[in-house]
């Protein structure tokens, strides 16, 4: 398998009046053609601000990518203007998002055959009829009844899981590349959760695309993704296969995580047991492991050193950690 | 939509006959007797004149009666003769209407050009050179004395430079150049506050809109800027300023009466002034009601535009 887009030593720092915010300090990670892959992480933790600087859509002020490079398609893309033509033509066209709010990622005041086509017209070369053709079709896709008459309706004529649909028809109708669902379930209730998540993983093998999700919920990541990205406090702390991870955890963070799921496969009543502290403020945080105040199985080393940088385990597995 | 339109056309209705009932009273609790003024001009007040008078304007009916013939004749589209003048207040109101017209259409269409404009620029490049000097001006234009900003022009652009006509006002139709040279200064000093707050609020308003997720999504999309800014941006942002342009017209119809009468011009508002002075209560109350007449219509343009703009309340 070919690596479709590959980020490398990512930084995106926010500017703000209490100190420098470093929401994402050098994360790498990369994604093949055709392949599921999970970010996975706290709230906070910079799984959707690494995202959101891949399309160069991070607001700024105060936001600013510092660092790191996007390599996709044989060029950074990172270096493009973020307006100018050619990030525009990569935005919506060979990259698209779908957002964690369906309540309010949809413009209010347009119809969804507005909102649906605008893409199209930017970024494929069909006629007016044909684009309108496309989007019955796609609506069709995404399991929308009565497609002809409702695409005229507006975004609060429908329900949350319905403009999820509608998000995911407008992420799918100009073929892109990836598909980066932010989040995608989060706000929506728990059949509608799988139902998606369903429907987003058929389409997306259907359209040949290749899918980030980022998600805190492992459940998902257990069931559709290939490979896991594990995020702590800005940066990637552990990564490999859902098997790997899964299967033998290694950084305490990932195994504390785990051990917040409930299990269906385990016999005991064994008790869920959170981890201990809370996240650590990100404003101008110390250089050495972030984990370090909530960890268990923490060493000398972890106090004194910068924090490691990813090590190789077996396969694919990853973890940067000096304890394990 | 016309089911909105028609329930907001009904509202509008209610709110015009408040309106006149209002005009009504305020007009009648001012102090002085018009058939004395009116005697004093003629100079022969004896009882008999004054009674005979008191019947001819139907002053000695209630109240009430007087208001509903008021109305009934008003509909028509008589409202009375004039005290002072001695021609019908319709006249004397449509002769000067135009003049008003022209100056607050000028002002507003000014404020809202100009200001939309200047605000969607601070909205866009905002904390630029750019944005401070416009939101500093903006800033500087609400404070600024309405009559001393014409007075400050009079003096700079009219006796020291002698490039504009210090006052009076010539209809378009008489002479187009002269019209528009006389109503320049006017129609700046009286939306020299409109556009600063057009500014203030199309800026405040589209900072909002654009931190919104939909905003967002349409750069996801791959739009260009000036399809999103005004797509998506602009129109979310449109019913605050609206709203603001309708303050605006209630605003401008009230403060052109202080600049018809710097600028010495024969509008609406310098006949409401001279009544209220000529205690002559025929007029004032007809003037006062087609200025109520503008500021009710006004607002059912911007319900109307509501409706136009937003799916939402169209469908409430």
């Amino acid at each position: 398998m070919t690596t479709l887009l590959k980020v490398n030593n990512l930084k995106t720092h926010f500017f703000t009046h209490t100190g420098v915010v470093k929401a994402v300090d050098g994360v790498s990670f990369h994604i093949d053609e055709s392949e599921i892959v999970a970010v996975v992480g706290e709230s906070g933790c910079g799984k959707s601000v690494s995202q959101l600087s891949i399309m160069q859509l991070v607001s700024t002020p105060p936001g600013k990518i510092v660092d790191g490079t996007v390599e996709f398609e044989g060029r950074d893309i990172l270096r493009l203007d973020p307006k100018g033509k050619e990030m525009r033509g990569i935005r919506g066209g060979k990259i698209s998002m779908i957002f964690q709010e369906p309540m309010t990622s949809l413009n209010p005041l347009l119809t969804i055959h507005r909102q649906l086509t605008e893409a199209m017209e930017v970024h494929l070369d069909l006629d007016r009829s044909q684009i309108h053709d496309r989007a019955i079709e796609l609506l069709d896709m995404v399991g929308i009844s009565d497609t002809d008459k409702r695409i005229h309706d507006y975004p609060h004529q429908f329900s949350g899981g319905m403009r999820q649909r509608i998000m995911i028809a407008m992420a799918l109708s100009c073929n892109p590349r990836i598909i980066i669902a932010d989040e995608p379930t989060t706000a929506l209730d728990v059949t509608t959760q799988a139902q998606l998540l369903e429907l987003m993983s058929d389409l997306v093998s259907k359209f040949k695309a290749s899918l980030i999700i980022v998600t805190h919920n492992l459940g998902i990541v257990a069931r559709y993704a290939r490979r896991i990205y594990v995020m702590y406090a800005g940066r990637v702390i552990e990564s490999g296969t859902a098997k790997e991870i899964f299967g033998s955890p290694k950084h305490p963070y990932t195994r504390g995580l785990l051990n917040c799921v409930p299990r269906l496969d385990t016999k005991d009543e064994t008790r869920l047991v959170p981890i201990a502290g809370s996240i650590p403020n990100l404003v101008n945080m110390k250089p050495n492991c972030a984990f370090y105040s909530r960890c268990q199985h923490r060493v000398e080393e972890c106090k004194r050193e910068y924090w490691p940088v990813l090590r190789h385990i077996t396969g694919l597995h990853h973890v940067s950690c000096h304890a394990c | 939509m016309t089911v909105y339109t028609l329930r907001k056309l009904i509202h509008t209705g209610i709110v015009l006959i408040i309106v006149s009932f209002l005009v009504f009273i305020a007009v009648r609790l001012l102090p002085g007797d018009p058939v004395l003024i009116y005697l004093n001009e003629t100079e022969n007040a004896t009882p008999e004149k004054i009674a005979q008078l008191r019947t001819e304007f139907g002053l000695d009916k209630p109240i009430p009666i007087q208001y509903l013939n008021w109305v009934i004749n008003a509909m028509q589209g008589d409202f009375g003769k004039s005290i002072y003048y001695d021609i019908s207040a319709i006249s004397l109101i449509a002769e000067a209407l135009p003049v008003t017209i022209y100056l607050c259409l000028s002002a507003l269409l000014i404020s809202a050009v100009a200001g939309i404009l200047a605000g969607l620029i601070c909205a866009i490049r905002r904390g630029t050179y750019l944005d401070n000097v416009l939101t500093v001006l903006a800033n500087l234009g609400v404070t600024i004395p309405k009559f001393w900003l014409g007075f400050l022009l009079i003096y700079l652009f009219g006796y020291q430079l002698g490039w504009l006509p210090i006052h009076g006002y010539t209809h378009p139709w008489d002479d187009f150049w002269m019209s528009v040279k006389q109503m320049i200064m006017p129609a700046l000093s009286l939306c020299c506050f409109a556009i600063s707050s057009t500014t203030r609020i199309t800026r405040s308003s589209i900072l909002e809109v654009v931190q919104q997720d939909y905003i967002r999504t349409a750069w996801a999309k791959g739009l260009a800027e000036r399809t999103i800014v005004f797509r998506h941006v602009l129109r979310n942002g449109l019913i605050t300023i609206v709203t603001l342009l309708g303050v605006n017209v209630r605003f401008l119809l009230g403060q052109c009466v202080v600049i018809e009468i710097v600028f010495n011009m024969p509008g609406l508002g310098r006949l409401l002034v001279e009544s209220i002075f000529r205690q002559d209560y025929i007029a004032l109350q007809g003037a006062s009601l087609v200025v109520g007449l503008f500021i009710v219509l006004s607002n059912f343009i911007v319900d109307i535009s509501y409706g136009w703009i937003d799916p939402r309340i169209r469908q409430e």
